[in-house]
């Protein structure tokens, strides 16, 4: 019994201690259960920041995208197993060509737990009518004894000797297909539409690539400007005019036979329907200017008309018809075709055609640049392509469109591990990422350009940019690069 | 015959009255930090679940108006009056090089719920709804129903949700409010900026 | 018959044990006083915590609303805009909103030089944007103005691309805070 009483007193012995145990280790518990429900709200606060700066390096990596795109470039940055290292985090961007000069891209950013991707689709345009090259939309046709090539007038004026063994290459170009008559020459690429084909007449020649092209190559919208309207203007046999107003609008411009018009620089010209009579004569001087001429209906330059251009500058001058169809034109009852390009002499300049057949006579010779809907090159007709005009313009010459701009999905590799160090989960070490000017993602490119070198000698390159050495340029003057063909 | 005293098992009056005293303090105490910590631990969760509540809120509003066309926007107009309802259309992308846009979309204030509501073809066959948020005060955070300017943002009584329209710039400026465990209001307000990225 | 005398104590029951009881109840007690102390500490931190979280909530919206801002200016002019020299704003010396912008909610640091919460830093050197400039933050050196080249002229009114950086600093109970963003615009469509 008095061993009863003492298991009975030694059970109470250390009881208040093991209930204060207890209860100490459910408060315990239940601190931890705070702690962890408040670490799931920290967690969810540095996630919302963590996501507002990946959201803004993704930003970036947009903007250092389209900055690419209008230099010329793919617009790919870095790549998810090598991206771009900036701020806190990283980004990188993919480009996909969308047809039409249409370009999608993706910029993923990474900050901390933060992600984001956003997509921005922009259409490159040249503003240059010469990045076309001498091109139609349709097919276009050489003919025999014809000569395409090109030079690089380096900004001068004047008809030039053209060096083959340095000149550089034409850039003949369809969205369709190219024939090539007996003993036609094209010193240079020509390149037909996708899924076109070069067709090569007896000893007929192309120094350059002939394969297709992959996408076709949009043609350059036009904006034809609205100016002041004038009265119609109808030199008769002996008469001359000159139109040096720096912006002016006809209706009708008749120059007849044994009459002559001169456009005199700077001036911009709209016109309906120009008509230069046989030996009527069309002087363009740009030796005090540009000019510009735009013809909205008809231009006929009947053959034997003269064309001048006293100062020779390829750059100087710019006919852009805008004109479409055959109809009767001139109340004779017959059909006139929207272009007659028969005149006489040498053309320096840009002739853009987007809406109609241009055919260049025998006797032509062009220098500058030519584009048309489809292009007929006759026989023993010329075309000089200058390289110059890629870069003779010193405003920008590429218009690059934003498209649209949304918030798309993270790619699932990405979204699948939140983890707070990016770099961890790409698996890069951060020290070995570039910045993003150095990550950018492209072959070789065709670069135009004029500069000044380190002695301020004027300078200019055609070519593959892989090829020019940036080291010794002081000063850019005009810079422009497409695809290499 | 040895005396075998067998002690009575059980407590002296003194002992429970005492031992009751001592865990009648210790409860007591107990209770008080427990009831003062669990009262706090709550307003703490409120607060935090109003926070939320408005980050997200205003977070969802942003990201549909960044990508949303600034030309779509409705009402179009600019500041600066204020409006409690915003219409968009978004991008989808891009097709044939033409910038596409997806239904037409509203997101408004009800007052008399105190929601923030999307609607996606609003009046339309086919209309759908979300709430986006709850506890959304009748008028922005220092405001009052006065016909004056009371908290010098340079709006006029405006409601909890506000737009005001800038050209491409939206400014989006939101206050909720709710009673915390302990019968006390809460109020949170955020202002954000937003630019329109799509024409 | 064998009478069970019935002692207030216990003479076999060491005196002991009495006392064991009271010091068990006393540990017992300062135990318990020391872990409702602890768990009402904890209570006090995760609602000081709460409110630290809900001022860098503040912070994050007003960083992101603020370059959101720099968005909605012309591209071409928020260098002069934002840089700190007020003597280039494009539409008169002074007229520009400069670095410097307040949070409402957020208080500036104690000794803060300008008194504001936020700012907005962008790459320069002196009143220029230098393209060689050296700043790693910022990508720099690098080209900005899209000739390839990077060189030493002032490209404040032709840059094609602008890294930029919100910064905000703010005090709190728990000590001062810190927040940054960056992003980098581009002149879309210009």
């Amino acid at each position: 019994m008095h061993r009863n009483m003492t298991r009975g007193r030694r059970s109470r012995r250390g009881g208040v201690l093991i209930a204060t145990l207890v209860a100490t280790i459910a408060i315990g518990a239940l601190s931890v259960c705070l702690l962890e429900l408040d670490s799931t709200r920290l967690r969810q606060q540095v996630a919302s920041i963590d996501n507002k700066r990946a959201f803004n390096l993704s930003e970036a990596g947009l903007a250092e995208a389209y900055f690419s795109v209008k230099a010329g470039f793919s617009g790919n940055i870095g790549t998810q197993a090598e991206p771009a290292k900036f701020g806190d985090g990283l980004f990188w961007v993919v480009a996909t060509e969308l047809g039409d000069n249409v370009i999608g891209l993706e910029s993923t950013g990474m900050s901390g737990s933060g992600r984001a991707t956003l997509s921005l689709v922009v259409k490159r345009q040249s503003l240059n009518l010469a990045s076309m090259g001498i091109m139609s939309s349709q097919d276009v046709s050489v003919g025999a004894r014809a000569l395409v090539d090109a030079y690089d007038s380096k900004g001068g004026r004047g008809i030039p000797l053209i060096n083959i063994l340095t000149a550089p290459p034409a850039p003949l170009r369809s969205n369709g297909n190219i024939t090539i008559g007996a003993a036609g020459i094209v010193r240079g690429n020509a390149v037909p539409g996708p899924g076109g084909s070069v067709s090569f007449g007896l000893l007929s020649i192309v120094t350059g690539s002939t394969t297709p092209a992959s996408s076709p190559v949009s043609m350059l919208p036009v904006q034809v400007p609205k100016f002041t309207p004038a009265a119609d203007i109808v030199l008769a046999s002996g008469a001359s005019q000159v139109i040096n107003t720096p912006e002016v609008q006809y209706a009708s411009i008749v120059v007849g036979s044994g009459a002559s018009l001169a456009l005199r620089g700077p001036t911009r010209v709209v016109v309906d329907q120009l008509t230069v009579q046989g030996s009527g004569g069309l002087e363009i001087d740009t030796t005090g200017g540009k000019v510009e001429l735009y013809v909205t209906d008809w231009l006929n330059l009947a053959s034997s008309a003269k064309l001048g251009f006293p100062a020779q500058d390829t750059a100087g001058f710019k006919l852009i018809a805008t004109a479409t169809g055959s109809r009767d034109r001139d109340g004779d009852g017959v059909a006139d075709p929207a272009l007659r390009f028969q005149a006489n002499g040498p053309f320096f300049g840009s002739l853009y055609a987007p809406n109609a057949r241009l055919a260049l006579q025998p006797a032509c010779e062009i220098y500058g640049t030519v584009a048309a809907q489809r292009l007929v090159i006759a026989d023993g007709a010329k075309v000089h392509f200058d390289a110059a005009l890629l870069t003779s313009d010193t405003a920008a010459t590429i218009l690059v469109s934003p498209l649209s701009w949304r918030v798309v999905e993270i790619p699932v590799q990405v979204a699948r591990d939140l983890s707070e160090d990016p770099f961890d989960v790409l698996a890069v070490d951060p020290a070995t990422l570039e910045k993003p000017s150095e990550s950018r993602v492209d072959s070789d490119v065709e670069l135009s350009i004029k500069y000044l070198d380190l002695s301020l000698s004027f300078q200019t390159y055609v070519g593959p940019e892989s090829g020019f050495d940036w080291s010794g340029v002081s000063t850019v003057l005009g810079i422009f690069r497409q695809p290499l063909l | 015959m040895a005396r075998r005293i067998a002690r009575r098992a059980g407590f002296t009056l003194l002992e429970i009255l005492i031992a009751l005293t001592v865990v009648g303090l210790v409860l007591g105490n107990i209770v008080m930090v427990m009831r003062s910590s669990s009262d706090a631990h709550d307003g703490e969760t409120s607060r935090a679940t109003l926070e939320l509540q408005l980050d997200q809120t205003l977070d969802r509003i942003v990201l549909a108006l960044m990508a949303a066309s600034s030309e779509s926007l409705e009402p179009g107009a600019s500041a600066p009056a204020f409006h409690d309802r915003m219409e968009y259309m978004q991008s989808l992308g891009v097709n044939n090089g033409q910038l596409v846009l997806g239904a037409p979309e509203r997101i408004e204030m009800r007052i008399d719920q105190g929601e923030i509501i999307w609607v996606e073809n609003p009046g339309e066959v086919g209309e759908r709804l979300a709430t986006w948020s709850r506890w959304v005060r009748q008028f922005l955070e220092g405001e009052l129903p006065n016909g004056k300017d009371d908290n010098g943002n340079g709006l006029v009584d405006e409601s909890g949700l506000a737009f005001v329209l800038e050209g491409t710039q939206v400014t989006v400026m939101l206050s909720l409010e709710r009673t915390d465990p302990g019968g006390r209001p809460v109020v949170y307000s955020r202002t954000a900026i937003v630019h329109c990225r799509n024409d | 018959m064998l009478r069970r005398r019935i002692l207030p104590t216990d003479p076999s029951r060491p005196r002991g044990v009495r006392g064991l009881t009271l010091i068990e109840v006393t540990i017992s007690m300062a135990v318990m006083t020391i872990a409702m102390a602890m768990f009402s500490g904890v209570i006090t931190t995760t609602t000081r915590i709460g409110s630290e979280k809900r001022l860098a909530s503040v912070a994050s919206h007003a960083a992101r609303s603020q370059l959101e801002r720099l968005r909605c200016q012309p591209f071409a002019q928020v260098w002069r805009l934002y840089n700190e020299s007020s003597a280039d704003d494009p539409a008169g010396a002074g007229t520009g909103p400069g670095p410097h912008f307040e949070v409402p909610g957020l208080k500036p640091l104690k000794g803060d030089a300008d008194g504001f919460v936020g700012r907005v830093v962008l790459p320069h050197v002196g009143t220029a944007l230098l393209e060689n400039a050296v700043d790693e933050g910022f990508g720099l050196p690098r080209d900005l103005n899209g000739d390839t080249l990077i060189d030493e002229r002032d490209h404040a009114g032709d840059y094609a691309i602008l890294p930029v950086m919100v910064e905000l600093e703010w005090d709190t109970p728990l000590g001062p805070r810190r927040l940054e963003m960056h992003t980098m615009l581009a002149g879309y469509g210009s």
